[in-house]
């Protein structure tokens, strides 16, 4: 009876069933498993790249912001030497200015003579009155005296002051207003140029 | 006789079934047991990638460290430089130059006259 042709086709067909699941089944594995490691490889490389790209961008972006304020304070500490010696060397120049006009009449009053026409034309009155020094009368108003060369010398009245040492105060009467002048002033306020003369001369 | 077979047949086709029901359920159970396996191989090759590229981007960080430095040091060594040659300018021309430019101011003074 077990040897029934029927029943061993269907024994026969099962087992060749089976079989056949369970080499699809090993296909299946194989397949799954490279599968696996090819998405595995992807995914890290694509990681990877962005993580190299991102460290490429930082390392450049730190490199030149470092050379940015390495450059900045180079700048800043040089500009910070420069100015030092500009400004070693104006002090020097306005020492040497004062000391040449104190000793040069000629120049001074030049100066004075310029600088008080300068001041009655941009404050306008009937009428001024001009302090000097004790004993700088005769500058102003001697043979070669500065008053002598203001056009307008008729309405400026002059006096001595022991309280001023060097230059001149000059009062508008109408108005009020008032011009302080010495030549440690006046090369003050030409301090900018008088640098940007030193900076050509000795580093240009 | 032919009931006896009939029945030997349905219980070789029942026995069959069980056989490829059997074969299924093995090759499920493996096709699972593998694909979690290899989702933790991907996981652990996608990892291993990851660290390498991780290593490679320190190594860059470390070079681009190095190579801040030597950008520091470069441009120090140039604005030391910079320096000492204003100096030695200043050294050389300070003094003529207050002279020539004493002069200019008062010749300026004079010239405007």
């Amino acid at each position: 009876m077990t040897d029934s042709p029927i029943a061993e086709a269907i024994a026969e067909e099962a087992q060749d069933a089976a079989e056949r699941i369970k080499a699809e089944a090993e296909d299946d594995v194989k397949r799954i498993e490279q599968e696996a490691e090819a998405r595995g490889r992807r995914e890290g490389e694509k990681r990877a790249l962005e993580i190299l790209s991102e460290a490429e961008s930082r390392a450049q972006r730190s490199k030149i912001k470092t050379r940015s304020v390495e450059e900045g304070e180079s700048r800043e500490l040089a500009g910070k030497v420069k100015a030092e010696i500009l400004g070693e060397l104006f002090r020097k120049l306005s020492a040497r200015f004062i000391d040449e006009l104190d000793k040069d009449n000629k120049t001074y009053r030049k100066l004075m003579e310029a600088t008080i026409v300068d001041v009655i034309n941009r404050l306008p009155s009937s009428g001024y009155r001009l302090q000097v020094p004790k004993g700088h009368r005769s500058l102003y108003t001697g043979r070669t005296g500065i008053l002598k060369a203001v056009e307008r010398r008729d309405d400026v009245t002059l006096s001595e002051s022991s309280r001023l040492r060097t230059g001149f105060v000059l009062r508008a009467e109408d108005t009020g207003a008032t011009v302080n002048f010495d030549s440690e002033g006046y090369i003050e306020n030409i301090r900018e140029n008088v640098l940007r003369e030193l900076n050509h001369a000795i580093f240009e | 006789m032919e009931d006896e077979v009939l029945s030997y047949i349905v219980e070789s086709e029942n026995r069959a079934e069980h056989l490829l029901g059997n074969a299924v359920k093995k090759a499920d159970a493996l096709k699972e047991r593998v694909r979690e396996e290899a989702d933790r191989k991907r996981i652990m090759i996608r990892q291993r990638i990851v660290e390498k590229a991780k290593m490679k981007a320190a190594k860059i960080m470390r070079e681009s460290e190095k190579e801040k430095e030597r950008i520091r040091l470069k441009i120090r060594a140039e604005t030391d430089e910079r320096i000492e040659e204003l100096r030695k300018s200043a050294e050389k021309r300070g003094e003529e130059a207050v002279e020539t430019v004493l002069r200019m101011t008062i010749d300026d003074i004079s010239e405007e006259n």
